[in-house]
């Protein structure tokens, strides 16, 4: 079982996100923007991060942006969250250095099969 | 009563008419933050149940319906603002478990009363749950609340019945237009939603009277990649009487890119059509993406207007090796001219965003 960081501002979805992750046995930190996603990401090393594309402050790309440029956090699977209408966003977050994404609205058992799926291949 | 005593009479009556009114909205502020405590204590207490309903496998989600099936009234009501707001988030599984949650606790019933209710917001929420619920047997009320008075309920039962997908409902949808108020673009999207039984009625549209109507008929078919209707867009290009509606022809012809809309685009790039028309079909026919069109857009790039010679260069770049070829000669063959600078442009563009510098050397102006 795994450390999920996940940054979503919408705090329905992050309950959602939390519950189905915790219930599929995964450890969860949560927080609602980007920034403190960036911060935790560095302190805490989870062993992949889920980040909302669209967030105040700081957005997911951004943070996966940073994210890939430090050593210490280059190597993190990470996950993008989208909206339909902002699927022109995961070209963008793919090219930022993303390992897949999720669209919204989304199943949480598929959210958790794709976030179980990232986490072995980068465990491969 | 003297003068004075009427004035202190009047000053004292206002003072106290004022201070009623403060005490009023004192009372009703302090009564609405006790409520809200009240309900975000009440559905705290059953959010777990929510999230287990949803998030849970199907075969767990049994228990936490039957719990949240059988809270009282003064609790649902609580709860049910969550509920409706999650049900819009998740899909699959989760989507279905909470439909059938709603729908036992009543809410496609009370919002079918609510439809016709004299308030326009309770009207507008109504469509809105019904929307979210996709409940099929709402299409046929929706419809009705297409010719609301209000704007706003007009347009919430547009999105309601995109939501449903009762492809009978394409035609009244697109006759939402004509009385105003619904957003060009919401009605565009809910005909997608609507799917390919929706083109029969997209395709009866374009002779309608309303520019707008004929407009988003136009884009649907276009965006939905309705090639069967290629011909009939190619009759809308040559002969619609509204330059928004042959723009849009335009735009549709290159996104479903079969052979007929290659040649009516570049015949559309021909002097005798408006700018806004030969402009938009020079982008077009990059969209397209066909080299049969380079000959036609090489002649484009010494087109005296700009907008249509630089599209045609932008749409040159897109469309590979010869048309890559046909933009070089022009840069030293055309040395000095306009389509030369059109051509150099949209070649350096094209490196730049490859990432490595420009290939030509910059033109040096005559």
């Amino acid at each position: 079982m795994a450390t999920v960081l996940v940054a979503e501002d919408d705090s329905d979805i992050r309950d959602l996100i939390v519950f189905k992750l915790e219930q599929t046995g995964h450890t969860v930190i949560a927080v609602g923007d980007g920034s403190a996603a960036l911060r935790l990401a560095r302190e805490r090393t989870p062993d992949i991060v889920l980040l909302d594309v669209m967030m105040p402050g700081m957005s997911g790309i951004d943070v996966c942006r940073e994210l890939r440029q430090h050593a210490e956090t280059a190597g993190l699977p990470i996950v993008l969250l989208t909206a339909r209408a902002q699927e022109s966003d995961v070209a963008k977050g793919l090219t930022a250095g993303a390992d897949d994404y999720i669209v919204k609205p989304f199943s949480p058992r598929v959210l958790a099969d794709r976030v179980h799926s990232v986490l072995a291949r980068a465990r491969a | 009563m003297s003068a004075a005593q009427l004035v202190s009479l009047t000053l004292a009556l206002l003072a106290g008419s004022v201070t009623l009114l403060g005490l009023v909205i004192v009372t009703g502020r302090a009564l609405h933050r006790h409520r809200d405590r009240r309900n975000a204590r009440l559905s705290a207490g059953v959010r777990p149940w929510l999230l287990e309903l949803i998030g849970g496998d199907s075969e767990e989600v049994n228990e936490p319906l039957l719990q949240l099936a059988a809270l009282d009234r003064r609790v649902w009501r609580a709860v049910e603002p969550g509920a409706i707001s999650l049900l819009g988030k998740v899909s699959g599984n989760a989507r279905t478990a909470m439909v059938r949650l709603l729908e036992q606790r009543g809410l496609a019933r009370d919002a079918l009363r609510n439809l016709s209710s004299l308030s326009s917001v309770r009207r507008a929420s109504a469509a809105h749950v019904l929307g979210l619920l996709s409940h099929a047997e709402a299409a046929f009320p929706l419809v009705r609340l297409l010719s609301d008075r209000n704007a706003e309920v007009r347009a919430t039962a547009v999105r309601a019945l995109g939501q449903i997908g009762t492809a009978g409902a394409a035609a009244p949808i697109i006759a939402s237009l004509a009385r105003g108020g619904v957003p060009f673009q919401l009605v565009a999207q809910a005909l997608i939603r609507l799917g390919p039984g929706a083109r029969p009625a997209l395709v009866e549209a374009l002779s309608h009277d309303n520019p707008a109507e004929r407009a988003v008929a136009v884009e649907v078919l276009g965006l939905t990649g309705a090639v069967e209707t290629a011909r009939a867009l190619v009759g809308v290009l040559a002969g619609d009487s509204s330059d928004d509606v042959r723009v849009r022809a335009v735009r549709a012809l290159g996104r479903l890119g079969t052979p007929v809309c290659l040649d009516a685009l570049i015949h559309a790039t021909g002097p005798a059509h408006p700018q806004a028309v030969r402009v938009e079909a020079a982008t077009a026919l990059g969209d397209l993406g066909s080299p049969r069109a380079v000959p036609a857009l090489r002649e484009l790039l010494a087109d005296a207007h700009y907008h249509v010679a630089h599209n045609a260069a932008r749409s040159l770049a897109r469309l590979g090796r010869p048309a890559a070829a046909a933009l070089t000669e022009t840069v030293a063959e055309r040395a000095g001219t306009p389509a030369a600078g059109h051509a150099w442009e949209a070649l350096a563009i094209q490196d730049l965003q490859a990432g490595h510098p420009p290939r030509l050397p910059a033109p040096v102006p005559r």
